[in-house]
């Protein structure tokens, strides 16, 4: 525990000097949001039996914010932290992959949250959009949600030998993710087979549940299937990544 | 008594063999170098002592004081390369490596004094100089109170007024009692700092002994150097009776066994038939065995 606390705060101080953590971690997420209401911010009156829908696109930001925070925060600084050696290092102390592979969670978690209350903020402020759903549930949504991408990010950094390889493929990965999971387009625009291959991804599944919370202010339980599955990927993704922890 | 014990280590990556079947001891409290040229498998034999990389062959087993054989010892580290968060400082980087052990300790504050970093505490690790960076690498391989430590290279690229540093700091090491095994490829420091050396040469050890014995063992004899204005072909000295001459930066050599009449008539003959510049006899070194050993010039 004290080695798993002292790891994370380390981790904490070292985020907090890096400008580009800050800028991919807060900038960045703001930036999608002030974007993307500008653009689909007329789109007033089109809900179905939900809320504002500009709330969507809150939603998509979310899920931008989640991701952005997990895949690449940790995939680039892992990978060029496993090349320097950074890891190598720490394996020959007490450290184990639990205690790397946790406190680097933590840290992104932390961050996502702050990114995320900087994008619900910047909403409310800057265009009176105010979320619906419950506080916990979508705290519980963005916790999973944070779990499973940091694991996915770690996963590639473990994956891939050189640092380009790892930054390319979570590119592609995040890239996907967020055309495909409704978090910029609605997915009403995809045809048949997208909207098959969208409904696969962990992406739609956050999607689908953090908007089913803002959007139309339904609870976790009328959800629970979706739920079940985002948790269980959750889960399997962690276990993957600490499993796959290579050090080097 | 030993404290690690090697046997037929063998290490290859893909099908290419870096170590090909290598056996060694390091004793309890001793300075032991593992010397030889870039690529002979200096990193590759530390890392597979630290359990940082497999290895094919082989066994490797280690000892308390008492002679027992132990699962692993407490290990202290410095790599080649720089490998600590660049933007953590001195203090910090100090606080929370010793926290990362099972046993957290404040053994650093006893090697304080060791080394000169006392106005760099908060300064951040990107902005140390190479030499400061070693230091504080060396601090941070203590703060474990490890029973041996394994150095890589630890005086690399470093100007001679650090490196007498460093090499201080590994003296006052052993003094306390630490086991120390480093590498490097400078003959030198090898001769200056160790109790034992290992002659590494394309992933074989080709001799381990003290540095003085391996000097007397290998080449108890004198070296000849000199220079020419017109150089010639080193084949060509064997008309004077003398088989290998080597050349190197401008420089022929060769080995005899004593300063005799003999050499002073090969001195003779050469120098009515070619223009020598320049002529010494001295004792020979570490060096020159390593030089005959490897087959190559090492840095120095
Ligand atoms: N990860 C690796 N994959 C493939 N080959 C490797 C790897 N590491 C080392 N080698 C090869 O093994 C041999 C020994 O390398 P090693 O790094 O142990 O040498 P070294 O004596 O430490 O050299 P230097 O003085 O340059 O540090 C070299 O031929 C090197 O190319
Ligand atoms: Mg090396």
């Amino acid at each position: 525990m004290r080695q798993l606390a002292n790891f994370f705060i380390m981790q904490c101080i070292i985020a907090y000097r890096s400008k580009t953590a800050l800028f991919w971690s807060f900038l960045y997420p703001l930036a999608m949001l002030v974007l993307m209401l500008s653009v689909f911010g007329d789109a007033k009156g089109a809900g179905v039996t939900g809320d504002d829908p500009r709330l969507m696109t809150v939603t998509g930001v979310f899920v931008i914010t989640i991701m952005s925070g997990g895949i690449f925060a940790l995939t680039t600084v892992l990978a060029a932290d496993f090349q320097s050696g950074v890891y190598k290092r720490l394996k020959v102390t007490d450290l184990n992959r639990f205690h790397v592979t946790i406190g680097l969670m933590l840290r992104q978690l932390i961050i996502i949250v702050l990114g995320i209350m900087l994008v619900t903020a910047g909403a409310a402020v800057l265009f009176s959009v105010y979320p619906n759903g419950n506080f916990f549930s979508v705290l519980l949504l963005i916790f999973i949600g944070s779990v499973l991408f940091s694991s996915v990010g770690i996963i590639i950094a473990n994956l891939c030998s050189r640092p380009q390889t790892a930054i390319a493929i979570a590119n592609a990965i995040f890239l996907i993710m967020i055309f495909l999971s409704g978090s910029t387009f609605p997915k009403t625009f995809f045809p048949d087979w997208l909207a098959v291959i969208s409904q696969t991804l962990p992406a739609s599944y956050l999607f689908d549940l953090i908007e089913s919370q803002l959007f139309y202010g339904e609870s976790l339980l009328e959800n629970s299937q979706d739920f079940l599955v985002l948790s269980a990927m959750c889960l399997i993704a962690f276990g993957i990544s600490v499993k796959t922890f290579k050090w080097e | 008594m030993s404290i690690i014990s090697i046997s037929g280590l063998v290490k290859r990556y893909g099908k290419i063999p870096a170590l090909k079947g290598i056996s060694f001891d390091v004793r309890h409290g001793e300075i032991f170098a593992l010397l030889g040229p870039n690529g002979s498998g200096k990193t590759t034999t530390l890392e597979i002592l630290m359990g940082l990389r497999s290895f094919n062959e082989g066994e490797i087993r280690y000892f308390d004081a008492a002679g027992q054989q132990k699962v692993g010892l407490k290990i202290g580290p410095v790599f080649q390369t720089p490998v600590y968060y660049d933007n953590l400082t001195v203090r910090e980087l100090i606080k929370y490596y010793s926290q990362f052990y099972d046993t957290p300790s404040n053994h650093v504050d006893k090697y304080f004094d060791l080394v000169n970093l006392l106005d760099k505490l908060d300064c951040q690790y990107k902005d140390l100089s190479g030499g400061q960076k070693q230091q504080l690498s060396i601090l941070l391989s203590l703060v474990n109170d490890p029973d041996i430590l394994f150095f890589d290279e630890p005086s690399n690229a470093l100007d001679p007024q650090i490196r007498l540093k460093i090499w201080d700091i590994i003296r006052t090491l052993k003094s306390e009692g630490k086991t120390i095994i480093f590498t490097t490829h400078y003959i030198e420091e090898a001769e200056a700092l160790a109790d034992r050396v290992s002659i590494l040469s394309k992933g074989e050890i080709l001799v381990t002994d003290n540095p003085e014995n391996i000097i007397k063992l290998y080449n108890d004899s004198f070296k000849v150097e000199f220079t020419l204005e017109q150089p010639v072909d080193v084949e060509s000295f064997e008309q004077f009776g003398v088989v290998g001459m080597s050349f190197f930066d401008g420089v022929y050599s060769f080995s005899v066994d004593s300063i005799n009449g003999r050499l002073m008539q090969i001195v003779k003959d050469m120098s009515e038939k070619l223009s020598i510049s320049k002529i010494t006899i001295g004792k020979s070194s570490l060096e020159d065995v390593f030089v005959r050993l490897t087959g190559e010039k090492a840095a120095s």
